[in-house]
């Protein structure tokens, strides 16, 4: 007969798999060193700094509760007074007259037409065209991609209407 | 005649197009989160009390609380009444607010979100150095 507290019993528990005598909350090594140490000068200012920890991160926690609770109750409506209301449009108004004239607002302004002005046309009309050969490749290239497009096909594969489970 | 009126007539010109464009629509605005306007293009079938820093804050508290529903941010809110409808869009720190009939197509009014993008953005440098200062 084995005794209740046998060697063989620290055996598996040094093995790292939790057993009856594994403890639930390991204990904090702070706490450890406090009490060991609890007449020595030093324990104070990391038990205060303990308690910062922990109260920041309580207050962390309570903050992140109270910004995912919906209250639409206690929500503080800020009134936007008269003089505020003005300044603030005014200030608005004079920022948006200096980005107003900056070309790139100008241009997402104006709608793009189709039709563009030409400025020197008769320069345009009487510039040299493209040379016979750029005109027989253009030719062929698009020729080869409509014949490519012809021969892309649907190939029917799985049914279009499949029956879910019906008994 | 408010500041917007003096000076930006470009900028309101093209929300006017806008608005004679899609029928129903009776005004387009841009405020910041208080509901302050920043430029605001309204017809005169507008009624007065939608156009109010009041009521066009609301949607901040709206969409503050919408977002927490679990269903991620939320982007705009469609409020419908029986003459009117009001669409807001979130461009945070801007809010985009159309104000049309309730006839009007509601999903016309959520495109034109795509089309003020490019516009919002410089919109939203100049309010966000103003709000830095």
């Amino acid at each position: 007969m084995g005794c209740c507290c046998s060697s063989e019993d620290e055996k598996l528990s040094q093995d790292g798999d939790p057993d009856e005598r594994t403890r639930l909350i390991l204990p904090n090594p702070v706490s450890n060193s406090q009490v060991n140490h609890s007449d020595s000068y030093g324990s104070v200012p990391s038990s205060i700094a303990q308690q910062a920890d922990e109260q920041s991160a309580l207050s962390r926690i309570l903050m992140q509760t109270a910004n995912n609770v919906i209250d639409v109750s206690a929500i503080e409506t800020h009134m936007v007074e008269q003089h505020e209301y003005i300044d603030r449009a005014t200030q608005y108004s004079s920022r948006l007259t200096s980005i107003c004239h900056s070309a790139s607002v100008l241009n997402k302004l104006h709608r793009p037409a189709l039709l563009v002005d030409v400025p020197a046309l008769d320069r345009v009309l009487s510039a040299e065209p493209i040379s016979a050969s750029d005109l027989q490749f253009i030719r062929n290239t698009s020729d080869h991609a409509a014949a490519a497009m012809r021969k892309v096909v649907v190939t029917h594969k799985e049914d279009l209407v499949v029956n879910f489970g019906i008994p | 005649m408010t500041p917007h009126d003096i000076f930006l007539p470009e900028l309101k010109q093209y929300l006017h197009r806008i608005i004679r464009r899609v029928d129903g629509l009776y005004a387009i605005i841009v405020s910041d989160r208080d509901g302050v306007p920043v430029i605001r293009a309204a017809t005169e079938n507008v009624p007065e009390l939608a156009l109010r820093p009041g009521f066009l804050a609301t949607f901040s508290t709206g969409t503050d609380q919408a977002s927490k529903l679990g269903l991620s941010r939320n982007k705009a809110i469609v409020s419908m009444y029986t003459s009117y409808q009001v669409v807001q869009l979130s461009k945070l720190p801007l809010i985009l607010s159309f104000v049309a009939s309730s006839q009007a197509n509601t999903g016309v009014l959520l495109g034109l979100e795509n089309e003020l993008s490019d516009l919002l953005k410089d919109i939203k440098a100049a309010v966000d150095i103003t709000v830095s200062q």
